[in-house]
């Protein structure tokens, strides 16, 4: 856990990302530069079809970025890699596999000894609350119950980037809150960088030390805000007047932006 | 299909609803007659048989039936021939089944493999495997080869197919999940390819157990000394009538019992489908 909180340093140089649409290449991501020191709760907020998710493929190794390049640690990304965990948006588990089985396999991979890899399956399922369930299948589980499975599986690699995908989007709002406090008490005791992608911006604020706002199409970051909400964070930090100005600013930008991306639509029709 | 229609009915229940309430006495008699239908027929068949409306050795009764079957269990014939084709669907059906999955993870995995496999296979494909028995016999002779191959053929194609059609189906995302959380390359059939396809491959292997009785059919008609069908097709030369029908109808057993099995089994393996 030591050596992983000063690794994790991801770089995105010049970034563009092109694909093939049936009327030529459609841009996604437009010259994108970020850069997210080790250890950064980062949210990339913004309305749908951004490119937030884009970027984070990018990052994933999941896509090759057209132009430019990005790193981690200095390396270049080139495919996906156990040391980059993702958390999809669907809980993408093996359905052949229990939940023991499903967290067991990236250790498994990483070339761990049996009873290594149990004692990490056994943390990471007790850590998400999940030990009662270790047999079960996850058609036998809940949305919430397989996010979080989904969760722990990727934690047990211990890989030194968290990539998120709006991992709570699909929950109920209960849930979803839930899993969010949840998130931060696991996150707050190991540190990892973590990109979480969202275009909920009360999720965005009250996770991230940072939150990056992206424009519409073709993606590109018009606000990068510090969130400088005390840690550990309480559920009721959304009552401060903090909490709510930065709310607010964020929802003011995005308004502009989205004014902006539609008058910029209607134009293109006329 | 009877589950299906039943399934068709208890979805349209509202519509159901608004019909009178059946008397007790009509249901009664629409269960009994599910309990009916095989011994009234067997009744039917008895009584036109006994009648002397129909020739008796063109169309025996079915206690002749159940005579000359008795018969062929006694002298130890029947064991021999159901010995012989268990044999044969056993041996040719595994190995159509071994090639056409591993044929089915090759041609959808690797391009390469696609294109060199797949045009000629497509075009081998139609062929029913009751054309090409002379083709066997010119080849293998009246050898159990021949049967190994005919029923293989049949098997093949159908597993191929399937195998292709489940690994082609596996969500994208599920890949990336297992490349993100460090599978390698020259495990991801192993770890997620195979067991994805899995609940394709089955259907494959069940429809193929069928196929592969049709082909045993033909591979024993053809030429052979041995075996249910070979049974089936003796008995008409030697006007056996009562054999032919009870031949048969062993046939249509084993078949049915061969898909029970497999089926058993299937549900065991692929339990989350």
């Amino acid at each position: 856990m030591q050596t992983a909180a000063r690794k994790g340093n991801v770089e995105l140089q010049q970034v563009v990302v092109e694909f093939a649409g049936r009327a030529g290449s459609v841009r996604a991501v437009e010259q994108l530069s970020l850069s997210v020191p080790s250890g950064q709760f980062l949210a990339v907020l913004g309305p749908s079809g951004c490119g937030k998710s884009t970027l984070l493929n990018v990052v994933a190794g999941f896509i090759a970025p057209t132009q430019g390049d990005a790193l981690l640690d200095g390396h270049l990304i080139a495919k996906p890699g156990a040391e980059r965990g993702v958390v999809f948006q669907q809980p993408t588990l093996f359905p052949w596999k229990t939940v023991r089985e499903n967290i067991a396999l990236g250790p498994r991979m990483a070339g761990l000894r049996v009873a290594e890899v149990e004692r990490v399956t056994r943390h990471f399922m007790d850590l998400v609350g999940l030990t009662l369930f270790a047999e079960q299948y996850p058609d036998a589980l809940s949305g919430g119950m397989q996010q979080r499975v989904g969760i722990a599986r990727t934690l047990a690699n211990n890989p030194s980037v968290l990539l998120m995908d709006e991992p709570f989007g699909a929950l109920d709002a209960q849930t979803r809150e839930l899993m969010q406090e949840n998130l931060l008490r696991i996150w707050e005791e190991n540190r990892t960088t973590l990109l979480f992608v969202t275009h909920d911006i009360e999720e965005a604020v009250f996770l991230a030390d940072r939150v990056i706002l992206m424009s519409a199409r073709p993606g590109r970051i018009i606000a990068d805000i510090a969130v400088d909400l005390r840690r550990p964070r309480a559920a009721n930090v959304i009552d401060s007047a903090e909490f709510t100005r930065l709310k607010k600013q964020c929802r003011e930008l995005i308004r502009t932006e989205s004014i902006k991306a539609f008058e910029e639509q209607e134009h293109a029709a006329a | 299909m009877a589950s299906g229609e039943a399934n068709a009915r208890g979805a349209g229940l509202p519509a159901a609803r608004t019909r009178p309430p059946t008397p007790r006495s009509r249901e009664i008699l629409v269960r009994l007659a599910l309990y009916l239908s095989l011994p009234a027929f067997l009744l039917l068949w008895q009584l036109v048989s006994a009648s002397g409306a129909v020739n008796r050795i063109l169309t025996p009764a079915p206690t002749d039936v159940v005579t000359a079957i008795g018969r062929a269990l006694r002298d130890g014939t029947l064991l021999v021939d159901v010995g012989w084709s268990v044999a044969r669907v056993i041996v040719g059906y595994a190995a159509g089944a071994v090639l056409g999955i591993l044929a089915g993870l090759l041609t959808a995995r690797f391009k390469l493999v696609d294109n060199l496999l797949s045009p000629t296979l497509q075009t081998l494909r139609p062929i029913p495997p009751i054309a090409i028995v002379p083709l066997t016999i010119i080849w293998f002779g009246l050898t159990e080869g021949a049967k190994y191959f005919l029923i293989a053929w049949g098997v093949f194609f159908v597993v191929w197919i399937a195998t292709y059609m489940g690994v082609r189906r596996i969500s994208p995302l599920l890949i990336r999940a297992a490349q993100s959380l460090g599978v390698p390359e020259k495990r991801m059939l192993r770890e997620v390819i195979f067991p994805g396809a899995l609940p394709y491959i089955a259907v494959g292997l069940r429809t193929s157990v069928t196929i592969a009785f049709y082909s045993l059919v033909a591979a024993e008609v053809a030429g052979a000394f041995a075996g249910i069908a070979y049974r089936v097709n003796v008995s008409h030369q030697n006007m056996q009538t009562s054999l032919m029908i009870g031949s048969l109808l062993v046939l249509g057993l084993v078949s049915a019992a061969a898909d029970y099995a497999f089926n058993a089994v299937a549900r065991r393996v692929v339990f989350w489908h």
